[in-house]
């Protein structure tokens, strides 16, 4: 196709009107920490439940001037992340990177990167479920009204019978917490272990879930306290003894995959934030 | 370095996309042409096109080529197309009265105004197949041509009013055996899923939206369950009709009313037996549902019907999800569109290491847990038993 | 990587900046933004003896179209659906001008008006994203000295403080004022030098006795 033909879609896909509304509506969510806030949420050219809420949110925010980084699982090379990055950069042409520390837009899938991040940077979460009461109300009418009362009991009594059950809070990601003190928040299927780092952070966190149609945001400075009881106060998947097999890191979420090798392989633990290992390695070879 | 091979996602994505474009001709027969999809295989390009939401009978069939006759992801692609387009103007109100009728028949009455026609139906074919059609050539579709003429001739057109019929609703609703539904207050624009978040209770024109791109065989399996048992819908077939319509916009400076074209459509309206009572001075009608579709859909319609009477039903009777899973309209509205539902279901194919392993800490706990307890169990027994001591 | 899509137009670009700004404010309170110049000119004059700050203008124009309504309001008064502004308002974003307790956008072109605040929507518990987005015009923002509200709440490490030299006591009280949470009116304050300060009904306002 020419390029004139090439050029029919409008800066980052979405249309103005659209863009427009998500951004109303996202600066709504940041007033109210926690709160779902309805959106239309357009169809895209990729499929429902494949990152669609966060990339609306995305391109609805992204600039020009922009240097956007797309990860999944933690890691830039992750398919659906590729796959993402491509349609982003086809429909903007910014700056894309796989430093976390360049980075001033940050979209991702079930991780916050390792790396703190700055006042100057906005992390995109994309969202499967949206609603943290689901598990125990999944008609949206009654749970919007449980929520605007506060009225969170039947989720209390979830995490109790799994308490007695399984001896532990049986949610492993996708952790329930208490935004502001008000609302009860899902944080996506991110581990427990980056669950703290939502707390009086440094930085804007925005949250898209594209199928159910809701937008909502941690702004920086803002509670963000994990559901636990006092005899079983809430615990990250860390391990004293964890650390990555390639470089070495103690303080990370660690992923397990099977590595191939002369005896025919061996499963390792590795640092799921794949460019954070990376940039680990390099900086310990410099200094070789 | 090892971890190269789990890694490289870029290469992998754009050679997976080759190979998909590669299957498709590596069978070595003659590309399809898009006038022969949209023509010999209707049913699917209707299909695209309603569950895609636009009526767009060519592009419907670059879509089911494209998607290689994978009816949800035509759909989707043309969705992801329609996303891209202006909404320039809303149409006139489009009624079925005014379709010019291929078919039309109805189950409630032997005769109706106008007559019963059965038209292009599939309903009482013979199941057989068909050893003629493997090779069929080019002379059939000049025998076609002259059958179909033969066809129309012995049909006994009259000319002028041709095609239009009085509607059967029309003459229950006459006879007060029929209540509507309480017309929604009349907006500038009709509600529009697509620019406003269906959020419940939603008005009826949602309702309907949604249904009228939902796919087709989740809403046939909703209506199925109602009518089956999980639930108590009674409907009857008050009009099917199939055919022509023409669609009207006004026009922007005077307003007269201008016709910019016509669609193929069906549409279905059911009565419900449950007895539908508006207000206590009025005596008990039956409820009707309604239901749309481009091309010629019957099942799609009917099923759509179907459950709007039963949502109906419910939601007057403040009954939701009583009568069944069919007359939850939560339920039903947020699982029938295929495009969401194939997109979630398939969408566990990428990648979850993380949450897996999430779980897998979760699990080791529990099994710790689990272990402890026979320990715990005997630590009791030997504090009993020295008590007792 | 081929380009499929065109580099935005310059009110695009201005759109899309301009809302990095708010959005960096409203979550940032007590943080001054600037925002970026306004694509256009030429908007008539609020009053006889005033007119509008453009970039105030420019930015709730940015969030308008044909979804969502507006109202103003300048000398402590609301301003009639036919004014001038309002028509030049609408023919650019094709906003509906309604009546103040409906109004999903105000523009106060000055701090007179805060004394209307009450009169806008607040939201509802369902529904608290219902609410009136203000954005109001003030002579100018002080960071460093003069500070007269001390800010706290979401977005706000410990405490912000921001002065805003020239409104009256009762202007600032008005201000301060906030409804119930979920509940309340998110706002934007925007002086003369095109420089932004966000309050989200989140953030506790207290005034400061010099
Ligand atoms: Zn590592």
């Amino acid at each position: 196709m020419s390029e004139k033909i090439d050029q029919l879609y409008n800066f980052a896909l979405l249309d103005e009107d659209a863009k427009r509304e998500i951004r109303r509506k996202l600066l709504k969510a940041v007033a109210l920490p926690g709160h779902l806030v309805p959106f239309a949420s357009r169809d895209l050219p990729i499929a429902r439940g494949w990152g669609t809420g966060g990339l609306q949110i995305t391109l609805a925010i992204i600039t020009p001037d922009d240097t956007l980084k797309v990860i999944d699982q933690g890691d830039d090379e992750s398919v659906n992340a590729v796959n993402l990055r491509r349609l982003i950069g086809r429909t903007t042409g910014v700056a894309t990177t796989t430093d976390t520390a360049s980075a001033s837009l940050i979209q991702t899938r079930h991780r916050i990167p390792e790396e703190p991040l700055r006042a100057d940077q906005i992390l995109v979460l994309q969202v499967p479920m949206a609603d943290p009461l689901r598990w125990v109300e999944p008609n949206l009418e009654r749970a919007t009204a449980m929520h605007s009362e506060s009225d969170y009991g039947k989720m209390w009594v979830y995490m109790y019978e799994s308490v007695v059950r399984a001896g532990d809070l049986r949610i492993a990601s996708q952790y329930p917490v208490m935004v502001n003190r008000r609302y009860l928040m899902d944080t996506t299927p991110i581990p427990r272990w980056d669950v703290p780092k939502l707390h009086m952070a440094e930085t804007l966190y925005l949250f898209g879930a594209g199928r159910e149609k809701r937008i909502y945001a941690v702004p920086p400075y803002t509670l963000v306290e994990p559901l636990q009881f006092e005899d079983y106060p809430f615990r990250t998947e860390y391990q004293p003894d964890q650390r990555c097999a390639r470089c070495g890191a103690e303080q990370v979420f660690l992923t397990t995959h099977f590595v191939p090798d002369a005896s025919g392989g061996r499963w390792v633990s590795t640092c799921s934030d794949a460019a954070y290992c990376a940039k680990r390695l390099a900086e310990a070879e410099a200094l070789l | 370095m090892g971890y190269v091979a789990v890694r490289g996602g870029s290469e992998a994505v754009a050679r997976a996309e080759e190979l998909v474009a590669c299957l498709r001709l590596l069978g070595g027969s003659t590309p399809l042409q898009l006038p022969q999809i949209r023509d010999q295989l209707r049913h699917a390009v209707s299909r695209a096109m309603h569950e895609g939401a636009l009526y767009a009978p060519l592009l419907a069939a670059l879509a089911v080529k494209q998607a290689e006759g994978d009816s949800i992801e035509a759909a989707f692609l043309l969705r992801a197309y329609r996303t891209t387009l202006p909404r320039v103007i809303a149409s006139l109100p489009v009624s079925g009265r005014d379709m010019l009728c291929l078919r039309r028949i109805s189950a409630s009455f032997k005769d109706i105004p106008g007559g019963q026609i059965l038209g292009p139906a599939t309903d009482y074919l013979i199941r057989l197949l068909q050893p003629t059609l493997a090779d069929e050539d080019v002379a059939a579709v000049a025998q076609a041509a002259e059958q179909y003429a033969r066809l129309v001739e012995m049909g006994g057109r009259r000319s002028g009013e041709w095609g239009c019929f009085p509607k059967v609703a029309d003459y229950m609703r006459q006879e007060k055996m029929i209540v509507d539904i309480p017309a929604e207050p009349v907006s500038s624009d009709p509600f529009d899923i697509t620019r406003e978040p269906l959020t419940f209770p939603c008005p009826r024109s949602a309702r309907l939206q949604a249904m009228a791109q939902a796919d087709t065989s989740s809403l046939m399996s909703f209506a199925y369950s109602s009518v089956r048992g999980y639930g108590d819908a009674h409907p009857t077939l008050v009009e099917l009709r199939y055919g022509y319509l023409p669609v009207q916009v006004a026009h922007p400076l005077t307003g007269e009313a201008i016709t910019i074209g016509e669609i193929e459509a069906t549409e279905a309206e059911v009565a419900s037996k449950a007895h539908s009572v508006v207000n206590s001075n009025e005596p008990p009608r039956f409820n009707v549902g309604y239901g749309f579709a481009f091309g010629q859909s019957e099942l799609k319609v009917m099923s759509m019907a179907i459950l709007d009477s039963v949502l109906t039903q419910a939601r007057a009777g403040s009954l939701s999800g009583e009568s069944g899973p069919a007359a939850d309209e939560e339920f039903v509205l947020l699982h029938c569109d295929g495009i969401e539902a194939s997109g979630f279901v398939a969408h566990y194919k990428l990648p979850h290491y993380v949450t897996f392993e999430a779980d897998l800490r979760v699990l080791d706990r529990a099994r710790d847990h689990v272990a402890q307890r026979p320990t715990r169990l005997g630590q009791l027994v030997d504090q009993a038993l020295e008590e007792q001591v | 990587m081929t380009q499929v899509a065109a580099q935005p137009t310059p009110l695009e670009r201005f759109n899309g900046h301009a809302f990095r700004v708010l959005l960096d404010c409203l979550a940032r309170p007590g943080k001054i933004g600037q925002l970026p110049s306004p694509p256009f000119s030429g908007a008539p004059s609020v009053s006889n003896s005033k007119e509008p700050n453009l970039a105030a203008v420019a930015a709730c124009m940015s969030l308008l179209d044909q979804t969502v309504s507006f109202v103003q309001a300048v000398d402590a008064d609301w301003m009639a659906a036919d004014h001038p502004l309002t028509r030049w308002i609408t023919l650019r974003t094709n906003a509906r001008a309604v009546a103040p307790a409906l109004a999903d956008f105000a523009l106060f072109h000055d701090p007179s008006c805060l004394a209307l605040i009450g009169e806008l929507k607040a939201g509802t518990l369902l529904e608290p994203e219902h609410s009136c987005t203000l954005f109001v015009c003030v002579p100018g923002i002080a960071v460093d000295a003069d500070v007269t509200l001390r800010l706290t709440g979401p977005g706000i490490k410990d405490v912000a403080g921001v002065g805003l030299p020239g409104l009256t006591q009762p202007e600032l009280v008005a201000l301060a004022q906030r409804r119930p949470f979920p509940l309340g009116i998110d706002i934007f304050v925007i002086d003369q030098h095109a420089r932004c300060l966000g309050l989200p009904r989140t953030t506790q306002i207290e005034l400061v006795m010099n």
